[in-house]
């Protein structure tokens, strides 16, 4: 079987690599809270390690562990680490996480799964917010894209619907106790799955941080910073934000994480779509960007002159302007 | 009589306890099993209230005697003031202004009398403390035929002392007690009860057994199994504690070998085993689902995790009201219960890898980690020796993981093939396996090793 590695080539994925640029800029503002170098960074790199490389040429951190289930095929990711700071651990993240002293240090932990929610994420997110020291920052991925009914329906069985196949699936993989009761009777659609997603994964941190600050004088609070949304083929919701206590709140406020506009501290999603776009037109709208009107149309045109006069179509250059910072170039290149 | 009482002030409603009503209710809630471990306990807090250094329990003993005509229990301990009896350790409930030895397991005040009630109906306590002596019987037959509101016992005729200077040896505690209920009569005869009450107790007070105190039940003294832990240079355990006013808990988790009945969690409080070889969702394994971990399965079998809670206040202790488990609804023990999850994850780390290692078809000559983990298991050491090493540890389990040689399954081919069964099952009996993949195994090892 082939992983998903070995599938799809994790930096063509504009979307995802659009996210990674917008945490990477978050991230930056911790700076008011510790050195960026004394933060760590676990992740779960795959053979690419797109993120790895982002956060230590542009934050500058030298700490970094990436979480790798394959074993087998170590030669491989040793081989692909681009850089010797970069430690592979080798395992599931639920025994891995527990053994790597969160509380020792602050962290940017960032649990990319492929796959959809799953029961042992649920013990990965009770690990980080039972252990994690104040100020550290947590993220984690999952895929939210509907099910399809299986093609190969058995005729001898009394067939069921698409509504009830989707809630089996769910209730196999999370448990009756997990899934939330108004959710019981509800069709999980791409939008449905993302919000019992969203709703299941602030109930576990919830949960371990009241049990956490039972007894502890020195109460910690998390505060949501990212809940994206985008799709590169499958749907893939990103929620994470920063677990700080009382001394940090100041600092945490100063960091001023609402000035980016792609923060979201709510169940509403950002949305991020790359729009296809060739590289002339990418350079001319580049040229008109920041665009002083803010995008605002008048008359079914832009405001802005420039962008009036660029032949694509006005919902792609909208798009455009929100994430032109943060825009891959893709180009096939012979090195 | 309801006429009486409303002539008496008709804005009063009569709610006065009844003794038979009392002792009914006292007694249905506990087992002839627990009633002793009551007494039990109050005998080690005496012990620990007289020793200079409650870690070293040597020359203090308690004997316990049972048979048909009555049971006893007798011990060295500080024994029980007069003033003590008179005020405080026959009331039903603790009094609130009564000062508790420093960390007891006997704190609810209604152990002493519900055992008794539970035992049977004449109780007979002889007390020798430092400064007062007493004897006290109990005729609990007629004591609940007194009415009104007599809830008095008394010191027998002539045998209280007070104001005087006891000789250290002689002090101690018996109580004796005889007419049994029917429940001990049919009890005490039966030698499994006794087997396990003897197991039970040994068990309950394993810390207490191993620093010396010796528990005699009808003439045989009790001996306690050593709770042991690996801890040398390749593996160490995780440990945690957290130290407050006047209490503290310390947490130790990571493998053993022995028997794998034994593993699972053990709870300590003050030294009194509360919950032992515990496998279940009251401490850690819920279920991958639930809140915990996986449940426990063979797997784990090698897993051995500690926690000993202390507090000078044993109130303050987690425990259920009946010494029986935890009690779950503790703020204290849900917080401690959380580290032993998050703990428990750490040892399952090394024990997936170790089953992942020993998958079939991996050579038992590649299996480095489990080869480098079956000779950490060959010498354990004792609990308390490595609590007082637990300088040298930290909240992670070490072990070897770059030992960890699994099967690297592109490197691996499946062979399928069908033969007759008669064919299948001759082989079967000579080579002596019992499933097919065994057998097919073997089978291609015989040709690799005699044509290659």
């Amino acid at each position: 079987m082939s992983s998903s590695f070995e599938k799809i080539n994790y930096s063509l994925r504009p979307n995802k690599s659009i996210e990674r640029k917008m945490m990477c800029e978050a991230f930056s503002r911790l700076a008011l809270l510790d050195q960026l170098s004394n933060y760590r960074y676990i992740g779960m790199g795959s053979a690419y390690f797109a993120d790895f490389t982002l956060f230590h040429k542009v934050l500058g951190i030298t700490d970094l562990i990436s979480i790798e289930k394959e074993e087998a095929k170590k030669s491989r990711f040793e081989f692909n680490k681009p850089y010797s700071c970069i430690e592979m651990k080798y395992g599931n993240s639920s025994t891995i996480l527990p053994n790597l002293g969160l509380d020792t240090k602050k962290n940017i932990v960032w649990l990319d799964y492929d796959d959809r929610i799953t029961d042992f994420m649920f013990a990965d997110i009770n690990t980080f917010f039972a252990n994690a020291s104040p100020g550290s920052l947590f993220l984690l991925s999952v895929n939210v894209e509907e099910e399809y009914l299986p093609q190969k329906q058995d005729s001898e069985f009394k067939t069921i619907t698409l509504k009830e196949h989707r809630l089996n699936q769910i209730l196999q993989r999370v448990g009756k106790e997990k899934l939330p009761n108004e959710f019981m009777d509800i069709n999980f659609n791409t939008k449905n799955t993302t919000a019992v997603t969203y709703e299941m994964i602030k109930r576990q941190i919830d949960t371990t941080l009241l049990t956490r600050n039972l007894s502890t004088e020195d109460k910690l609070v998390y505060k949501q910073l990212f809940n994206f949304i985008y799709s590169d083929n499958a749907t893939i919701l990103t929620v994470g934000g920063i677990i700080h206590d009382d001394n940090q709140a100041e600092k945490v406020n100063e960091m001023a994480f609402s000035n980016l506009e792609f923060i979201r501290d709510t169940s509403d999603f950002y949305k991020i779509s790359a729009p296809n776009l060739t590289f002339r037109e990418i350079k001319a709208l580049d040229k008109a960007l920041p665009d002083k009107y803010n995008a605002e149309v008048e008359g079914g045109k832009f405001k802005n002159k420039t962008l009036q006069e660029i032949p694509v179509i006005l919902s792609d250059v909208r798009s455009y302007t929100k994430v032109y910072r943060y825009y891959p170039n893709f180009a096939e290149a012979l090195i | 009589m309801s006429e009486g009482i409303a002539k008496e002030d008709p804005t009063k409603v009569k709610a006065d306890p009844s003794k038979n009503f009392f002792i009914s209710m006292l007694v249905k809630d506990i087992t002839l099993r627990d009633a002793i471990g009551d007494l039990v306990d109050n005998a080690v807090d005496a012990i620990k209230a007289k020793a200079t250094n409650p870690e070293l329990l040597n020359g203090y003993h308690i004997e316990i005697k049972l048979d048909p005509n009555g049971f006893s229990i007798k011990d060295n301990g500080y024994g029980m003031e007069a003033e003590v009896a008179r005020k405080y350790a026959f009331n039903f409930g603790k009094s609130d202004e009564r000062q508790l030895t420093k960390k007891s397991i006997g704190q609810f005040g209604i152990g002493m009398k519900r055992a008794f009630f539970k035992l049977g109906s004449n109780i007979h306590i002889k007390s020798v403390a430092p400064t007062s002596e007493f004897q006290l019987t109990i005729d609990v037959n007629k004591w609940q035929k007194e009415t009104g509101n007599n809830w008095q016992f008394e010191f027998d005729n002539n045998t209280l002392r007070e104001n005087i200077t006891n000789e250290e040896q002689s002090l101690g505690l018996e109580i004796t007690i005889t007419q049994l209920s029917d429940d001990s009569k049919t009890s005490f005869v039966d030698k499994t009860f006794i087997d396990r009450l003897q197991k039970e107790i040994a068990l309950e007070h394993m810390l207490n057994i191993n620093k010396g105190l010796i528990i005699d039940v009808n003439g045989a003294d009790l001996t306690a199994n050593q709770i042991t832990l690996v801890n040398d240079d390749l593996i160490k355990p995780t440990y945690w504690e957290k130290t407050g006013d006047g209490e503290s808990v310390k947490i130790l988790a990571g493998i053993s070998a022995k028997d794998g009945d034994d593993g699972g969690w053990y709870i300590f409080c003050n030294d009194r085993l509360i919950v032992a070889k515990d496998q279940t969702s009251e401490t850690v394994w819920t279920g991958a689902k639930g809140d915990g971990v996986p449940k426990y399965h063979a797997q784990y079998h090698r897993f051995r995790g500690y926690a000993f809670f202390e507090a000078n206040d044993s109130s303050k202790l987690p425990w259920n009201t009946t010494k029986t488990g935890m009690d779950m609804d503790s703020p204290y023990y849900k917080e401690v219960r959380q580290r032993m999850i998050t703990m428990s994850r750490q040892v399952m780390g090394l024990l997936d890898k170790l089953k992942e290692e020993k998958e079939k078809g991996n050579p038992q000559d590649s299996q480095n980690l489990n080869k480098a983990v079956e000779k950490s298991l060959n010498s354990p050491k004792p609990v308390l020796e490595v609590l007082k090493e637990s300088r040298t540890l930290n909240n992670s389990f070490h072990f070897p993981t770059a030992l960890f040689n699994p099967l690297k399954k592109s490197n691996s081919i499946k062979i399928t093939y069908q033969v007759s069964s008669e064919r299948y099952e001759a082989v079967k009996q000579t080579i002596g396996e019992e499933n097919s993949t065994e057998v097919g195994l073997k089978t291609f090892d015989y040709y690799y090793n005699n044509e290659i």
